[in-house]
């Protein structure tokens, strides 16, 4: 297995705001498949993603991707692993502000000695004619698609988005979940998708759904249905 | 790395506040480089100047020039010595020229233009004599009525502070200066003068010290016949006149004891003669007596004869009356005559004789006529001894009564001889007294020449290069100005350096959460600090370079416009002092680095997801209750603690400014109420020191006896002159009583202020030239703002110096004294001493604007820069206050309040903290000024301080109300939080 999660658990305050957020949960998820996690708001997506992404510890279980067991890492570690394995979009697009569309590309290319090529990956998310904008002149769907950029440009094993459509309209939400199909089928990238959007549900591989920090659904897709024809 | 790239876009969108931090990096470290540099380059200047003139390591003057000999003598112990004999001199207006000869091996003079004087109508002056009065190198000049042309400008070492008198407090070149002419002229000009000084310089060349050097010169012998001074003529006369006299005295005293002497001689003769009359006598009735004696033996020797004529006259009667007896027996008469009744029994006989018988009648009458006549002369003979016998007893009486005699005379010799034994006792006794005499005689006169000679150390006055405020003061004030600066440099530096990071903070935070995606994606802590230290330390470091540049680039200006104006040196020679170099460039980069690179690594620690959700740490105090407050103040003060640490670091910025402000400030205040305080408590118009102080003081003057001295001062680890001046109780001019033991004395506030003296303090003050120290306790401290003086009264001070009674040597009057020049050491007006003091002003008024200027620049960009920083960390709330329909007005209240809260707070804790800091460190700035300048600061100017503040802070308000208006109400589109 490729992600192997195992009775992860996760609280956050004490007293009477002790909030038991994931309460042993365990999974897995195998290389090159995507996978959307769905449920109610405060319900532990984030907490979950962020876990597996090494940016939040959890109490106890097991989070192991390739074979590495990330909760036994320090946080010098868990940055060389995120630098590895990882690619994260984001809600908000988190570019930096003051870079162009292609520096804040190549800010990640930096981190790796074989990034993908920034032309063609910026030609996939059509950001080519906008590579020399800054994030403030760009829309939201652009950002994000930069964001993406940004993410795969590294050519990540496992790419982390959360709520990656969240702050974007029909439109440009669709355009996202195409080129995240595309990505995947070209590049093979794992991908754990945290999303209020249902409609994704079915043009991934497999379906979380979290309820109550627990999984109250996993299942696989037999059949995908192309981004591009999703409706919500 | 690409992410670099954001750094010069961070810089041009944000080019106002770091050109704003780098320009005020800049100006602190080209004000500190260029005051560094500028004490540096006075150092080397002063320094090399020294060396190459030859600066003397001492000087002292005195009343008769030493010979060939004696400057051969002094060269043989270790002493190079050069006479710089000097007389002041008229000049041009009313200013004074001290005239000296050009000088050959110590205290040479420095030309910055021109020649030497050559011939005797050529003169070389002071450069800033002549920039005062406009005089050229081949103009003229008159000086004591002659015309010189001037060949050469330059200055002296031994004259860096052109002070007429070392204890002037500062020098005024319209009034003195100093000037050089030839040998030639000189010695001239030495005939027509009488108030020449016989000043000498000197170097050590032996491994004699200075004091060593001193006492030599003190017990150096001298001509005292040569002096030639008019005054110490005088006076020596007097003493030599007094010395006579007293010699005099003492040798009338011996006279008469020798009289005395004579006279007791005289009488012990005459009772010598007595005495010897007396002996004859004795002598005469002794001769007597011997005669009588020889006598008396005579008639004893008769006497002892008597005996033996009268047994053989016996024998012989005896024999007859035997013979008669036998005849009568043969006649059977049957009788037996004896002497006594021969005659009866021969009468009985012959009557019982037959008258018939006639035969034996006549023979019996024969016997009887025989007997009778034997008898006869037996009885004669008895008579004679019995005579001799009785002269005998005469004569012995007379001998005894010669003796008597003799007795008698001889007593009276022994009378006579007591008599005589007294005289010769009486005149044994004058005898000592009179050779005792002798010997009272010899000691007055070693005491005269022991003690009295002490009058005539040639020694006037010795001081030390190094103790000399002529020499020292400039090099002093430029290392005083070099630590302030430096150690200025380094508070603002480090807060710059720290506000320079509280930027970057901001930055940080705001993109905190591009920070957190960059660290999901793998990004470490050590990339990103490496980048965020980038933007800090190029801004420090190119500012640090260009401020240093700036710096060095500014020394010329700054030593020409303040040390150069005022002392007289040479052209500065720039020097590049490797330290400052460091301190300038290396320093401000190692704060910045240290202080950003804590504050930035600490940031960045911050775990990646709560920089994703921009989560800050909630200062504690922001959670505090302020129920009971109105909304507008309670917003006010929850953004101020919000923005808590924005507003810390405004008040240590403020903070330092406002101490800058106040520095400025008591800058002026210090001179303003020295000069103030000058006016006020010198009551006097005129002040008379005299060399030579005339018997009687022309009236409507007030004596006093004004004495330098000096007292240790803990600031500069040296001594510092004061003047002890004993007054009159009568003396108008002070308003204080003079009451107390004869040790005390009154301190003036300003030596109180200088030396730290509390009233109870035993002080000591020292005579260097002497080399003794008297301790005083202060009894009071009293108003005298002019110098540092310490007052007591005139009769004590004269009896601990031991003064005569009428001694005094200081004049004070209302009106100018009409005393002969030659007389007077110094005559000090007040006006020239208030205008003197008003220098003051204008010596400090660059450095006090530079300070005020950069504390008013350094105010206004710190609080703008830290305004407009918490403005844009509230750019989202803004603008959502804003759309909730606040106005312009209402926004600004609330936004920019809170900073006019941190002014307050601010000021009123740094107006009196600094006061409190500059009271501190201000007697450090000026502790070589020979006056007590308090930091002192009037309620006007406290009003000054507080004005500008709150001008600045309106500046700032507006600067930062037009930044608030350009807020948008998009930006709550554009930002989210
Ligand atoms: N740092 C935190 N401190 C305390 N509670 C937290 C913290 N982060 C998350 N929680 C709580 O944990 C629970 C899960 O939060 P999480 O962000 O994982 O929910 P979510 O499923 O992602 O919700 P949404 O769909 O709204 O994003 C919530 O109840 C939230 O209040
Ligand atoms: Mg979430």
């Amino acid at each position: 297995m490729f992600v192997e999660i195992n009775k992860i658990k996760k609280s956050y305050g004490e007293g009477e705001s002790y909030v038991q957020v994931l309460k042993g949960l365990s999974t897995y998820v195998e290389k090159g498949q995507t996978c959307v996690i769905l449920g109610p708001s405060g319900s532990g997506k984030s907490t979950f993603l962020n876990a597996i992404g090494g940016l939040d510890d959890i109490e106890s279980g097991s989070i192991n991707i390739d074979s590495l067991e990330i909760t036994k890492l320090n946080s010098k570690e868990l940055s060389l692993y995120r630098r590895e394995y990882l690619g994260f979009i984001f809600q908000f697009y988190n570019l930096v502000p003051n870079l162009t569309v292609k520096e804040n590309i190549q800010v990640c290319e930096y981190l790796t000695k074989e990034p993908l090529d920034l032309n063609e990956l910026m030609d996939i998310l059509g950001l080519t004619e906008h590579q020399n904008k800054f994030p403030s002149q760009l829309s939201g769907g652009q950002q994000q698609r930069c964001a993406i950029a940004r993410a795969l440009i590294k050519n990540p094993k496992l790419l982390l988005c959360d709520e990656p459509t969240g702050a974007l309209d029909y439109k440009a939400a669709k355009e996202i979940l195409i080129l995240l199909e595309a990505i995947n089928k070209k590049y093979g990238t794992t991908m754990l998708i945290v999303s209020h959007n249902t409609a994704i549900k079915d043009m991934v591989h497999r379906v979380i759904k979290i309820k109550d920090g627990q999984i109250s659904e996993d299942y696989f897709n037999t059949s995908l249905i192309p981004a591009s024809q999703l409706e919500w | 790395m690409i992410l670099n790239k954001r750094i010069l876009r961070e810089l041009k969108d944000n080019w106002v506040r770091y050109s704003a931090l780098a320009f005020l990096i800049i100006i602190s470290i080209g004000l500190v480089v260029s005051q560094a540099g500028s004490s540096d380059a006075i150092f080397y200047t002063l320094d090399t100047n020294n060396e190459k003139n030859q600066l003397e390591d001492g000087e002292f003057s005195v009343y008769v020039p030493f010979t060939t000999t004696q400057v051969q003598e002094l060269s043989n112990k270790g002493a190079k010595i050069e006479d710089a004999f000097y007389m002041d001199l008229p000049g041009i207006d009313d200013s004074i020229l001290r005239v000296f000869k050009n000088r050959e091996n110590i205290n040479t003079v420095q030309l910055d233009g021109g020649r030497l004087a050559e011939k005797t109508d050529e003169i070389v002056l002071e450069k800033h004599y002549v920039e005062n009065f406009g005089v050229n190198i081949g103009g003229t000049i008159t000086v004591n009525q002659k015309e010189y042309t001037v060949t050469g400008i330059g200055s002296s070492p031994d004259y860096i502070n052109v002070l007429q008198n070392v204890s002037d407090v500062l020098s005024d070149f319209n009034k003195f200066s100093i000037a050089f002419v030839t040998e030639e002229e000189f010695n001239q000009l030495m005939q027509k003068d009488t108030t020449i000084e016989y000043n000498y310089s000197y170097k050590i060349t032996g491994d004699l010290t200075d004091s060593e050097l001193k006492d030599y010169l003190v017990d150096m012998d001298f001509d005292e016949t040569a002096v030639t001074n008019k005054y110490m003529r005088e006076i020596i006369d007097e003493i030599e006149k007094g010395k006579k006299d007293l010699s005099g005295g003492v040798n009338k005293l011996v006279d008469g004891t020798q009289s005395l002497a004579d006279g007791t001689r005289s009488l012990a003769d005459g009772t010598g003669s007595l005495a010897n009359g007396a002996s004859e006598l004795t002598a005469g009735t002794s001769e007597l007596a011997s005669g009588t004696d020889s006598l008396t033996a005579g008639l004893e020797e008769l006497q002892a004869n008597n005996g033996t004529i009268n047994k053989a006259a016996d024998e012989i009667f005896q024999a007859l009356l035997a013979q008669a007896n036998s005849e009568f027996e043969k006649m059977g008469a049957g009788v037996i005559v004896t002497s006594d009744n021969y005659s009866t029994v021969i009468n009985a006989l012959i009557s019982s004789i037959d008258p018939s018988d006639s035969a034996s009648i006549l023979t019996l009458n024969t016997l009887k006529g025989q007997l009778d006549g034997y008898k006869a002369f037996k009885d004669g003979l008895q008579t004679y001894t019995s005579g001799v016998e009785s002269a005998y007893t005469g004569s012995l009486e007379l001998s005894e009564g010669a003796d008597t005699v003799n007795e008698g005379s001889m007593e009276l010799a022994k009378g006579v001889n007591i008599l005589n034994s007294g005289t010769a006792k009486l005149n044994s006794g004058t005898t000592e007294l009179n050779s005792g005499m002798g010997e009272f005689q010899s000691e007055v006169s070693k005491f005269i020449t022991d003690n009295m000679d002490y009058q005539y150390v040639n020694l006037i006055t010795f001081s030390e290069a190094q103790d000399s405020q002529r020499i020292t003061i400039c090099r002093n004030d430029a290392a005083t100005m070099k630590y302030a600066a430096l150690m200025a440099g380094l508070i603002i530096i480090t807060l710059l350096a720290y506000m320079i990071s509280v930027f970057m903070i901001h930055t940080i935070d705001k993109e905190s959460t591009v920070i957190g995606a960059l660290y999901a994606m793998g990004y470490v802590k050590k990339e990103l600090r490496n980048h965020f230290m980038i933007l800090p330390m190029v801004i420090v470091s190119l500012a640090s370079i260009l401020g240093t540049v700036i710096g060095f680039l500014l020394v010329g200006g700054n030593i020409e416009m303040s040390s150069a104006v005022y002392y007289s040196y040479p052209f500065y020679t720039m020097v590049y002092p490797p330290y400052l170099l460091a301190y300038g460039i290396l320093l401000p980069i190692f704060i910045a680095f240290i202080v950003n690179y804590i504050v930035i690594d600490k940031k960045l620690s911050m775990a990646p997801l709560k920089l994703l959700r921009r989560e800050k740490k909630q200062h504690k105090l922001a959670n505090v209750d302020l129920k009971n407050m109105g909304f507008i103040n309670r917003y006010r003060i929850r953004q101020l603690l919000r923005e808590i640490r924005g507003n810390i670091t405004m008040f240590f910025g403020l903070f330092i400014a406002i101490l800058l402000m106040m520095l400025g400030f008591c800058i002026y205040g210090s001179v303003d109420s020295y000069v103030n305080n000058t006016t006020k408590d010198v009551k006097y118009d005129y002040l008379y020191i005299l060399k030579y102080p005339p018997k009687t003081a022309p009236v409507d003057s007030y004596k006093a006896y004004s004495k330098p001295l000096s007292a240790y001062l803990d600031l500069t680890g040296g001594d510092m002159d004061v003047t002890l001046q004993g007054i009159d109780d009568a003396n108008p001019y002070f308003d204080f009583s003079l009451e107390g033991d004869k040790k005390e004395v009154r301190i003036s506030d300003s030596v109180a202020d200088k030396f730290g003296y509390r009233v109870g303090d035993q002080i000591i003050l020292n005579d260097k030239l002497e080399d003794r120290s008297y301790s005083f306790t202060v009894k009071e401290i009293v108003n005298f703002a002019s110098g540092l003086y310490i007052f007591m009264d005139i009769k004590d001070m004269r009896d601990v110096f031991d003064q005569e009674d009428d001694y005094y040597n200081t004049l004070m009057s209302d009106h100018e004294l009409a005393i002969e020049d030659g007389r007077i050491d110094t005559v000090i007006t007040v006006n020239e001493m208030i205008e003197a003091s008003k220098q003051m002003y204008s010596v400090l008024s660059g450095t006090i604007f530079a300070i005020v200027g950069a504390s008013i620049i350094l105010f206004v960009i710190v609080m703008y820069l830290l305004l407009k920083m918490m403005i844009d960390k509230s750019t989202f709330s803004i603008s959502l206050i804003k759309v909730f329909g606040y106005n312009e007005k209402e926004v600004k209240k609330l936004y920019l309040g809170s900073a006019f809260y941190t002014v307050v707070i601010t000021a009123i804790i740094a107006i009196p903290v600094s006061k409190m800091i500059v009271n501190k460190v201000y007697p450090y700035l000026v502790s070589y000024v020979s006056a007590g300048m308090g930091a002192n600061l009037s309620p006007l100017l406290y009003l000054f301080i507080v004005g500008i503040i709150f001008i600045s802070y309106l500046i700032v308000n507006f600067m930062a109300g037009r930044h608030l208006k350009k807020i948008s109400l998009v930006e709550i589109l554009k930002d989210r939080e």
